[in-house]
């Protein structure tokens, strides 16, 4: 088995399937230290060093490895960079030394002011040549590389001229980064939007994702019609797994279940987990027999 | 369109400024203005969340339809300056109090004040002894200029109501006939064992802790009443945990 090997004390093997450590689960994770593959964090909640959620981190790194999920950085605003907060990154990773980095491709900030919510992007050059030029400040100053996640969006701007799958193997190629793909914003996209998750998977750098997520939406009801919302609040849905069994046939980076509202207990996000090991097992490219 | 138009625009719709969203060319399953209230609703909705979290005692207090009218105010009015949440409600309280939404509610911006202490004092993770030993070296001469520190994150307040009983009904729903003309003082603090400690204060009490908190020196300090026992009290609960020199920091 290939093991990542960014320099981390602990590192994500190929094909393991993680689950976002959220506050409900802190302690019981800490007392029964369960099977699970590695852990991810949103990093800005585990940036004050002396606060009870760094003590749970120091406690819980030695067990298991770690992944840095950002939601603050505001990659594609035109806003400077926030100092404070890639200060504040830098401290966390190097204490950590986490396996894997990754943001997003959104941005959340303008004119100093922030909207706690990833916004939407539009795919111009401009878009890019901004998004590109921060994240390699970014890189620079983290001295690692960054992967970027794929968003959810619920509108297009007229203005886009570049397919999110081609913008973001060019922030790849440009930056030297690699690529979270996001299955369940994939579906999301696919079913509000029109775009075609398998044309999109097919074109993806599948060499430059590290990570994939998985996690669930819900169904919002409008007047004049339904639209799905990328909630993280409910099971990984049939259609994400089938895109999940599809893609594993050819990229095996590390697999997350995300759940991020209506948390369940513990016991259920494991169970998504050991499925997640078994849909993969489908999936799985087809051994030639020597 | 540039992007910074675009983010402009955009940015101004999310805090109900007046925009044509035309401008933004947006194009999706359903109209710009249903589009953008996605958006617009998820902004406020995880700010207001985060916030009825941290303030559920005014949360039980005026209900959660005020507290989301509350909450986009503030929202609107003390914009979130930084990516990390956690110290965002830090204004919600002084911005109670000046609110004229909530006029009527004499004690909500205490009562938020409460709350917010609360959360804060859980997150404290390592709290300091009273450093006893650097104490006993210090010369005779040095003492009177001394001054003592509250634990970091603690709350000291006064009100001419029952402020801690409604706080603590509150929490509980258990808010029957309450003698609302009582005054009462309170300390909130941080504790190794419990994580968070709070009791009233008399008058006396709240009087000297007011003066450790605004750093007098420990020769004006001497001059209060029950000097001697107060201090010797709060050091032992760990309310009062360090001392300084005069123009240390």
């Amino acid at each position: 088995m290939t093991v990542l090997t960014p320099p981390c004390s602990l590192a994500i093997a190929e094909n393991a399937i993680g689950v976002g450590l959220r506050s409900p689960h802190y302690q019981q994770i800490l007392a029964q230290l369960p099977d699970i593959a590695w852990l991810e964090i949103h990093s800005e909640n585990f940036f004050n060093a002396g606060s009870a959620q760094r003590d749970l981190l120091d406690r819980l790194a030695v067990h298991y490895p770690l992944s840095f999920h950002g939601i603050g950085l505001s990659l594609g605003s035109t806003d400077p960079l926030n100092k404070q907060h890639l200060r504040q990154l830098k401290s966390l990773i190097d204490n950590y030394q986490p396996a894997l980095v990754s943001e997003h491709l959104s941005w959340s900030s303008f004119s100093g002011r922030y909207f706690n919510d990833l916004l939407p992007v539009p795919l111009t050059s401009e878009s890019l040549n901004v998004f590109c030029d921060r994240l390699n400040q970014v890189q620079d100053f983290l001295g690692r590389a960054v992967l970027v996640e794929n968003p959810t969006v619920y509108l297009n701007f007229t203005q886009s001229h570049i397919d999110e799958w081609a913008f973001l193997n060019e922030i790849q190629r440009r930056c030297q980064s690699g690529l979270l793909l996001d299955l369940n914003n994939i579906y999301v996209n696919s079913i509000n939007l029109g775009i075609d998750a398998e044309h999109y998977l097919q074109n993806i750098n599948v060499d430059a994702v590290r990570e994939i997520h998985l996690a669930g939406f819900t169904r919002k009801v409008l007047e004049d019609g339904e639209i799905l919302i990328d909630t993280h609040g409910s099971p990984v849905s049939e259609p994400v797994w089938e895109l999940f069994r599809n893609f594993r046939s050819r990229c095996q980076a590390p697999a997350l279940i995300e759940w991020d509202n209506d948390i369940p207990d513990l016991a259920v996000l494991l169970a998504e987990a050991r499925r997640a090991e078994r849909e993969q097992l489908a999936g799985a490219p087809e051994q030639v027999p020597i | 369109m540039t992007l910074a138009e675009l983010q402009s625009t955009f940015s101004q719709h999310l805090l109900y400024q007046s925009v044509d969203l035309a401008e933004l060319e947006i194009t999706g399953p359903f109209s710009a203005e249903q589009l953008m209230g996605l958006y617009r609703n998820n902004f406020y909705i995880g700010l207001s969340e985060y916030l009825s979290d941290c303030f559920p005692a005014v949360v039980a207090l005026v209900g959660e339809e005020f507290f989301a009218q509350l909450a986009k105010a503030y929202i609107i009015e003390c914009p979130l300056s930084q990516a990390n949440l956690e110290l965002y409600g830090q204004g919600f309280a002084p911005f109670i109090k000046d609110c004229p939404q909530a006029e009527s509610l004499e004690y909500l911006a205490d009562i938020a004040a409460l709350d917010w202490a609360f959360d804060r004092a859980k997150s404290v993770v390592s709290l300091q002894d009273f450093p006893f030993t650097q104490l006993a070296q210090v010369t005779a001469q040095q003492q009177q200029q001394i001054s003592f520190r509250l634990q970091p994150e603690t709350l000291l307040l006064c009100a001419p109501y029952p402020l801690l009983k409604i706080w603590l009904g509150a929490k509980s729903g258990e808010l029957d006939a309450l003698e609302m003309k009582s005054d009462e003082r309170v300390v909130m603090y941080p504790n190794k064992h419990s994580g968070v400690l709070f009791c009233n204060l008399s008058s006396t009490e709240y009087q000297f802790l007011q003066q450790v908190q605004a750093h007098a020196s420990l020769q004006s300090l001497s001059a209060l009443p029950d000097f001697q026992d107060l201090l010797k009290h709060f050091i032992s609960l760990h309310i009062i945990n360090d001392f300084k020199f005069a123009g240390e920091a």
